[in-house]
Formats: C-alpha cells, structure tokens, sequence
C-alpha cells in the first residue's frame, strides 16, 4: 500500500435512482492527518462516508481507505478502521469494560490482546476509574471517551468520527481533541465530519462539500487566505449557503 | 467469525439478564395469561339457570323435570305458568334455557312410543347454546331409556367413549395451545424488539461498519432466546401442571426438542419483524398482532381447523402454531412420538429457516 496516503477516492459517484447523492468526488487523506469533512446536512457527507466504510457500493469511480479497496474488499476496510458518531453508540445497560470486550470480540480480538488494549486504553483516556459503571450513568463527556475507546482499541489505520463532540462541554471537547492529536502523531488517520465550524479549525485540512460535490479542499489558513474570510465559518455559509 | 458470534451472544444475555421487561414478558404474562384464559376458557359450563314451564303437572312431568335440575347442569331458576313470561326472563338475561312440558306429556309418557318436549334456548351465544342443547338432549335420552314406559320405542344406544381426554376437560385441551401461544408470542416480542432497539439507540450503526455480518447479528441473537424461550416453555406447562393438572404423558425430552425447533420458528418471526419495524414501537405492534392472532385464530387453538372456509384453511399451513398445536396435544395427550410428528417438526424448520433469510436479506439491502 503507498505509506503517504491512508484514502484514496477518485471520481467516486453514488447514485439513487435519478438523484445523484455524490458527484464524482476526487481527494487523498495523508497518514496521520486529522482531515475534516464539511457539509450542509443533504450535501452528501454521510453517502460518501458510507462509500468509505465499506457498506455501500459506488455507482462509480473508486477508493482505497488504508490499502483495500472500498469495492472489492469492504470486509478488510471495515476490519481497519474505526467508527464513533454522534450517538456515542454504547450499550447502556452495559459496564464500560462489558462494551469494550463486546467490540474487541467484534474486531476478532483475543480475549488477550483484548484485555491488553483495555489496559492501555484506561490509562491513556483515564478510564480505569468508570470501568465497572454502566455506560448510562455516565456524564456525556465519560461517554464520548468510552465511545472513543470501542472505536480506536483494535488499532485501526484511520478512525471515522461522526460529529464527535455534539453535546459536550468546551472542557471535555479540548480534552477530546488532545487525545486525537496524540493519535494522529501515531500515524493513525482521522477523518472527521461535522458542522461545528470551530471544530473544523482543529482540523489540518478540510473539503467543504455540495451537492454532492467538494468544493474546495485545504488547510484552514489557506481557505481563509483564498476567499479573505475571517473564519471558516464565514467560507461555509459563503460556499454552501450562496450556491443553494 | 466465532469470536465475532461468541462477542454478540454474550452481549444478548447480558440485555436479557438486565432488563426486568425481559423477564416480565418470560414469566409474569405467561403466568397471568395461563390462569385467565384457563379459568375463562372452561367451556364446562354448570348451573344452567332455566325457567319450568310444566303445563302438565303431573307425577311423571314432575319426575322428567327433576332429572335436569337433579344434575350440576340445570338449575331451576324459576317456575312460571305462561310461556309469554320467558321473553322477559330471556332478555334481562335471567335464564338461559326455558323447558316447556305440554300438557298430556304424563299420558303419553306411559302409553305412546314418542314423547315431546319442548327446549326453548338463548342463541345470542351459539357455543353456549350448542352446550346447553347437548346437555339437555343427553339429559333426556338417559332419563328414557332409565323410564322405559308401554311400548317406547328405545333408540339404538351410543356409548361414547372419549380417548385420550376421558372427562372432556377443556384445560387439558387448551393450556397445550397456550403453550404455543405464549411461546410465539413471547419469542417473536423479545427478537423483535432487539434489532429495534440497536436502530433507536444507533449501535445498529457502529455493528454494520464494523466486520461483523448480518447472518451473524441474527444468529448471535437467536441463539440465546432460544435457551431462554426453552426455560419459558418447561416454566408454562409446569405452571399449567399446577394450576391445572394437566395430564404430562408421552416422552418430555422429546416435546422440548421440539419445542427449539418451534422457537426457531418464533424467533424468525421476530428478526423479520425487526428489519422492517425501525422502532420498539412499532416492532413490539407488529409481534403482538402477527403472533397472538393467527396462533389464537388460526392453529386450531380455538376453532377447529376443518370447520373453516378452504382458502382460510390454506392460510393456516403459514402458522407455525397450527403444528406445535399437534406436536404439543399430540404428546401430551396422546403420548405421540417422533415418526408421527416429522412432518410438523419439518413445516416448522422450513418456516423458521426462511423467515430468518428473508429477515437477513432485508437487513442487508438495507445497508447496501
């Protein structure tokens, strides 16, 4: 696999009957870099993201998301990546611990490299304290990070965050992207969607998506030089709010 | 693969071991649903309450009444003169029967072959009025031919011998059905609900992006309610043993392996349910009326299958309560065994196996 580019997508299209949801989309993700994915609601993020984690097949074109191709071998992308969304989907009625062995089972860990990783995981987002509780007792900043945990402890390539800090409070959102920087500095690739534009300027790059198109694609400080605006936000609502 | 399906299976035991809902419907309804309906289904009806009409008044008139309020069947509730009277009584719904005796009847009783009588009965339930007709007429054949008069003609004589439920008695025939119901019923809830649940709470969405496949979702589900479901059927019909003290004959171990094959069944019922119901609502609606139904309705539980319509009757080979019905009555009552019950156990298994791969296709079109 080329060790630059984690994912690779080339004219990728997905079609539902006459409505074209994704149009021919063309980008690369670097290894280790945190890259963001705007878009209105019904630009296209979520076909697309689907596209990426092997559960949808494109109409046409294609992609590689870490080295296998998104159409011919969806089982080995799903194996490799990871997957949190906004719902920090846990089984509530389960520990913290109960959730993550239930995933490291899913990801056909040992029971071995499954309880290694737990241990990591504990001290690394401080977790060893609420192992034992029940995930539905848990203040939502608790819960993001257990949510986080089931998605990075199989080691993925690249993680797919899906508005990953809806709901949480400035403290446990800066505390959040801590731990995804540490993880990017780890060669692992994060690929986050969401439509908090001051979460978009955590990011190294970011497409802005309509209509099933990109738009633009860049670094933060490169779009705002591009279109001289202040914030991304202002380049959003610019892109996405004038061409709709 | 076994990694992934022993991870899934283990998480299912714990939703069930924690969720107090689960172990209502395993046990609190079924318990209240076997008391109920065997207590309200007794279709041993007693105490008839009639009106005498006796026009005749005499020794032999007098002696034909006492037969019918001599038995626990009858009891004269009240004795009036008029006929005209009885349309009152039948309609504030204080007798349900009315015995008219002409008068002449002790005359004829004792010189002329044929004898008349009159029964007058409330048809607004026919069932009932079914039993109380039945009862009368055996009532009144035995009181003839234990009277014999001059010359009477004496009916050939039928001695009815009834197998296998000797007393007639309708909780031997209906807790088995409830069996069958409360099993569907129960096993279809529990599985629909599961998949719902994942959809509401969004883990449904982290299970499809991660390796596991549908087939194995459905399997890993299956597995546990089937032990589950098992533990609820010996529940059942030990509590109808008590409660009721239905006959347990035939081989034991046999009906409970039978009985995976009908859970199976159930529980295909509810994963189709799931991939179409998208919440616990819904699916919860969709279990209770696909189930309770057609297993109440059309198995034979209630009403006799042969006695219905032809395409009704056709219907009834896709309710998979129908053949537990004849696994179940056909055990306990009649002591059956494997050879005579192959062709239910094979209907279930193939109904089962295609209502699982029809649930696993939707849930994979679905995500495609």
């Amino acid at each position: 696999m080329p060790d630059e580019h984690s994912i690779v997508v080339r004219e990728l299209s997905r079609k539902f009957g006459d409505f074209t949801a994704v149009d021919r989309i063309s980008f690369t993700v670097d290894r280790g870099e945190v890259f963001g994915f705007l878009g209105a609601n019904g630009a296209g993020k979520t076909t697309a993201i689907r596209m990426l984690n092997g559960i949808l097949r494109p109409t046409s074109g294609s992609a590689t998301v870490a080295g296998y191709d998104i159409a011919k071998e969806p089982e080995k992308v799903r194996l490799n990546i990871g997957y949190m969304s906004q719902k920090f989907s846990l089984y509530e009625d389960m520990t913290v611990e109960e959730n993550l062995s239930f995933f490291g089972g899913v990801y056909g860990m040992s029971p071995r490299d499954a309880g290694e990783a737990r241990a990591r995981l504990y001290d690394r987002l401080s977790l060893g304290d609420i192992r034992n509780r029940l995930t539905a007792s848990l203040p939502v900043g608790w819960k993001q990070r257990a949510s986080l945990a089931c998605a990075i402890q199989h080691n993925p390539q690249i993680i797919f965050l899906d508005e990953p800090t809806g709901g949480v409070d400035p403290v446990n959102r800066r505390a959040f992207w801590d731990i995804i920087y540490e993880l990017s500095e780890q060669q692992v690739t994060i690929f986050v969607t969401t439509h908090y534009m001051d979460e978009a300027e955590y990011c190294g790059r970011i497409s802005i998506m309509h209509s099933g198109k990109i738009l633009t694609i860049g670094s933060p400080t490169e779009l705002k030089q591009k279109y001289g605006l202040p914030t991304i936000e202002d380049i959003f609502v610019n892109l996405a709010g004038g061409r709709s | 693969m076994i990694r992934r399906l022993f991870a899934i299976i283990h998480k299912e035991i714990n939703h069930i071991l924690r969720d107090p809902k689960t172990l209502m419907v395993l046990f609190l309804m079924p318990a209240t649903m076997v008391v109920l309906f065997g207590f309200a289904l007794n279709m041993d009806i007693t105490h008839i309450p009639v009106a005498v009409i006796d026009h005749d008044n005499t020794p032999e008139s007098r002696a034909f009444i006492r037969a019918f309020t001599g038995s626990k069947y009858f009891t004269a509730a009240y004795r009036i003169d008029d006929v005209s009277e009885v349309e009152n009584l039948f309609k504030n719904r204080s007798i349900k029967a009315a015995i008219v005796i002409p008068n002449g009847f002790g005359k004829d009783f004792t010189t002329r072959p044929e004898v008349d009588y009159q029964l007058l009965v409330d048809g607004s339930d026919p069932t009932y009025g079914q039993a109380v007709t039945n009862y009368a007429s055996a009532i009144a054949t035995s009181y003839s031919l234990s009277n014999p008069g001059a010359a009477r003609l004496v009916p050939i004589e039928i001695r009815d011998v009834f197998l296998y439920n000797p007393d007639l008695k309708g909780s031997n025939f209906i807790t088995p059905g409830l069996v069958a119901v409360i099993l569907m019923m129960a096993c279809a809830l529990l599985t629909s609900i599961t998949i719902a649940r994942e959809k509401e709470t969004g883990t449904m969405d982290v299970l499809t992006v991660s390796p596991v496949r549908p087939i194995e979702i459905m399997v890993g589900k299956v597995i546990p309610y089937v032990g589950v479901s098992l533990i609820d059927a010996v529940f059942i019909i030990v509590f109808a043993k008590l409660v009721f003290n239905i006959p347990l004959r035939g081989d034991l171990v046999l009906l409970l392996g039978l009985s995976v094959v009908y859970v199976y069944c159930a529980l295909g019922i509810g994963l189709f349910i799931s991939s179409i119901a998208k919440t616990q609502q819904v699916a919860m609606m969709a279990a209770l009326v696909a189930t309770i139904m057609p297993s109440i309705l059309l198995s034979g539980f209630m009403f006799p299958i042969f006695s219905m319509p032809a395409p009704i009757r056709i219907i009834t080979y896709l309710v998979p309560a129908k053949y537990y019905l004849e696994i179940i009555r056909g055990i306990l009552l009649k002591s059956s065994t494997f050879g005579i019950l192959q062709n239910q156990v094979l209907f279930l298994a193939i109904l089962g196996t295609a209502f699982i791969v029809i649930a696993s296709l939707r849930f994979k079109t679905r995500v495609n």
